[in-house]
């Protein structure tokens, strides 16, 4: 009986946190990306590169031609130690993000990216980067790691 | 026990309210069903929670944190238990997309009263290097290391040394073939002995032990292929090679029918196939479906009766594991929710470990 109560208590506890106000800290990326100019692309990878970006990280960066009108997006996916995706040059992914054009061309951000079934996500539905984030699935578990899971018989 | 784990949770919230830019927290709570705790004959069912939280301090390419969990048993108590992991990753950039993976960590496991002797402490290190030979030929290696110091029964305590190399072959096709090899290298220091006292009854003798060790070897090869960007096949064949097993183990054998080995992939030999489909039907909700199935050989290990002696003539155990997994996921904001089944229809020589399994869960998982 004890153990249900405690297990009731923690339950509403854990579930009483998706309630806490969440604050953004400032100067962070998360700014530039317009919930209100998110759209869908679909295309083949010319180039994948690493850029310097926000606060001279770098980042991942996709050259991506769209399937039917062959129009070329820039793809800011995330910092190169956030990135675990093992892409190629010419695979065909779709990516889900916020458009801005500017005379250099036009840039997707990234939020989603769907290849071979699977989502892998980038940042929040508010545009927030999940790199900022928990670090439980993605980001330097990488290798073998998957800390949650190993040593744990 | 309870106290501890009021106790983790509590620091733990309290942390949320400092957290910081560089400072981060993540929640899961899991949830599940299963007809079959200790994947024997017994089929004792359970409702099982487990709590997870994770504390990270990350600054630059390095990144500190604490893991705990902890897993509840609704009609099982007694095996309750929780775990502490703190460690630290460290990322070395290469040129590219290349780099070195460094982990470093320490983990601590408490089981409730009746399955101390389980308890387990010891660090644990991983080096992994991940480098593109070319644009569609990726390679990863790396070494795993493992220590445990079982607190409660020393016979338990060991080392274990990985290396693995993988090679990924990618083709336009939106194919990818992979080769993956490793070498396992199990240490037992002291493995106690097995006596019999002048009244005929069995003990175990600490004064005087035996080392063992359980060298494995395994390859796999997996080829996947995307259908579009929404549909992923993949199949893969694994083959493990024990070149010693737990011969000689009685010590070990007799004390971990329960818990342990019976689920360590190190103990086993044989061959395994898994096949599966990953797709996202609508609304971005991922499906995957797995079908694998598992010849697995127990090296040294005997079939037993159902008084735990061997069965004579003396043979090994040999299974024969089908396993049908389906899980559904979808993210809403902040939150992911899955529901996940898993399905194990085992058949064994041992009448012990001849068993089916069910177990339906569902979680939460909540990012900051």
């Amino acid at each position: 009986m004890k153990i249900k109560i405690f297990f009731l208590v923690a339950l509403i506890l854990s579930s009483s946190i998706y309630f806490f106000p969440k604050t953004f800290p400032e100067n962070t990326s998360f700014k530039y990306f317009r919930v209100d100019k998110i759209v869908s692309v679909t295309g083949k990878i010319l180039k994948i590169r690493t850029e310097k970006s926000y606060h001279k990280r770098i980042f991942i960066i996709l050259d991506l031609q769209e399937k039917k009108e062959r129009k070329l997006y820039k793809i800011e996916v995330s910092p190169q130690w956030f990135y675990n995706l093992d892409l190629i040059e010419g695979n065909i992914i779709k990516v889900k993000g916020s458009l801005i054009k500017s005379k250099k061309g036009i840039i997707l951000m990234a939020q989603s990216i769907t290849f071979e079934g699977e989502i892998f996500n980038f940042r929040d539905r508010n545009g927030f980067p999940l790199w900022r984030g928990d670090r439980r699935d993605k980001g330097m578990m990488m290798m073998k790691g998957e800390r949650k899971r190993k040593g744990k018989h | 026990m309870k106290k501890t784990t009021i106790l983790i949770i509590t620091l733990f919230l309290s942390l949320l309210t400092v957290r910081g830019e560089e400072f981060n927290v993540g929640v899961e709570l899991n949830s599940y069903y299963t007809s079959n705790i200790f994947l024997n004959s017994t089929a004792i069912e359970d409702y099982v929670s487990v709590i997870s939280a994770d504390i990270n301090y990350t600054k630059d390419t390095v990144n500190v944190y604490l893991d705990a969990d902890v897993n509840l048993f609704m009609e099982n108590p007694d095996f309750n238990s929780f775990s502490v992991e703190p460690g630290i990753e460290y990322l070395k950039y290469l040129k590219g997309r290349n780099y070195l993976y460094i982990n470093l960590g320490y983990f601590f496991l408490n089981y409730s009263e009746f399955f101390t002797d389980f308890n387990y402490t010891g660090p644990f290190a991983q080096v992994g290097l991940k480098y593109y030979l070319s644009a569609t030929m990726l390679l990863k290696t790396g070494y795993n290391f493992q220590h445990r110091d079982y607190l409660n029964f020393s016979s338990f305590d060991f080392q274990n040394h990985t290396l693995f190399i993988e090679l990924n072959k990618f083709f336009r096709s939106q194919t990818t073939i992979r080769i993956q090899s490793g070498l396992n290298y199990r240490h037992y220091p002291h493995v106690a002995t097995l006596e019999t006292d002048f009244t005929g009854n069995i003990f175990y003798n600490d004064e005087i032990t035996n080392s063992m060790n359980v060298p494995n070897f395994y390859s796999l090869l997996r080829v996947s292929q995307g259908i579009g960007t929404r549909v992923g096949l993949f199949a893969e064949f694994e083959v493990r090679k024990n070149f010693r097993g737990l011969e000689h183990g009685e010590t070990l054998i007799n004390n971990s029918y329960v818990i342990y080995p019976y689920n360590d992939n190190y103990l086993w030999d044989g061959n395994k196939f898994t096949m599966g489909i990953r797709f996202i039907p609508f609304a971005e909700i991922s499906v995957t479906g797995k079908y694998s199935y598992f010849q697995k050989n127990y090296p040294g290990i005997m079939v037993m009766d159902e008084e735990g002696v061997v069965v004579e003539p003396a043979t090994e155990r040999n299974d024969i594991l089908s396993q049908y997994s389906f899980s559904i996921s979808k993210k809403f904001r902040n939150i992911d929710l899955y529901i996940n089944s898993v399905f194990r229809y085992n058949r064994s020589e041992d009448f012990f470990f001849d068993y089916n399994m069910l177990t339906l869960s569902a979680g939460i998982r909540y990012y900051f």
